[in-house]
């Protein structure tokens, strides 16, 4: 991810926002993880909902900075491992299309920190695998090694 | 500079966080993720660690993997393609509004310069 993320406010130690800048003006955006069981956390993000720490997900703000939210999404989860280095991510977009891109993102950008990061993809009910370039799936666990 | 409102955030949207959570428990259902944590905790494992051993003990059977669907694919292009192409033009609007900012710091010069002395 070429983008330089923006500035990163964090809420709690499981939530953050940023405010995304362009032509649609100024966006808050929250990105959260939520424990879906114990040690897995689901990454999700999204535009504010009003007076919340809440996100819709399904928000298309097209504000022209799609890889610097996308940059700013990814160095949460860089913060997320700190803190919780031996917890894993679960991460699926809000409709196939965004999975689709986080695939792709997953498979080009962190390929840079095969050292540090194992990504594992799945498809529905069946047990998760190493991510492979040629395959796609519907959601990804992320890792530190 | 003047600083600029954030925009209204979004009213009537449903909790996005409680959507993804619902969606992701349906998806993990049968994974085997969730209860691989739960054994190794018992051994005293990290999760991180017990993500690790359950894909090493299982291989994703070929034939269960969905085939690359070419019309997402080219949506997706469409979409990074777009999204670049605001981000050409933000820029190019950017260096012409300051192109213009610098004419105009001229002219006010060049005016000044000409103006009569009194």
């Amino acid at each position: 991810m070429s983008a330089a993320p923006y500035p990163i406010k964090t809420e709690d130690e499981l939530v953050f926002s940023f405010v995304s800048e362009g032509p649609r003006g100024r966006i808050r955006k929250i990105v959260r993880f939520d424990l879906i069981g114990p040690g897995l956390y689901n990454l999700g993000f999204g535009d504010q909902l009003e007076n919340s720490l809440d996100f819709d997900d399904f928000a298309n703000t097209n504000n022209g900075d799609m890889k610097k939210v996308l940059a700013t999404v990814i160095s949460t989860i860089f913060l997320f491992f700190e803190k919780y280095p031996n917890q894993a991510l679960y991460v699926e977009g809000s409709d196939s299309i965004r999975t689709r891109l986080y695939i792709r993102i997953a498979n080009n950008y962190f390929d840079g920190f095969k050292e540090t990061i194992a990504i594992y993809g799945g498809i529905k009910n069946s047990v998760p695998e190493k991510l492979s370039k040629d395959k796609n799936y519907d959601y990804l666990i992320i890792k530190k090694k | 500079m003047q600083i600029q409102e954030l925009a209204q955030p979004t009213k009537t949207a449903k909790s996005g966080s409680k959507r993804k959570l619902e969606r992701a428990r349906k998806m993990l259902n049968g994974t085997g993720v969730l209860n691989a944590i739960e054994e190794g905790r018992k051994k005293g494992e990290t999760p991180a660690q017990s993500i690790d051993r359950l894909v090493r003990e299982h291989t994703l059977k070929p034939k269960n993997a969905p085939s690359p669907d070419p019309f997402i694919d080219a949506i997706i292009d469409e979409w990074c393609a777009q999204t670049e192409t605001i981000e050409v033009l933000n820029k190019k609007i950017k260096r012409l509004q300051n192109k213009v900012k610098k004419q105009q710091a001229r002219i006010k010069e060049l005016e000044n310069r000409s103006a009569p002395k009194r």
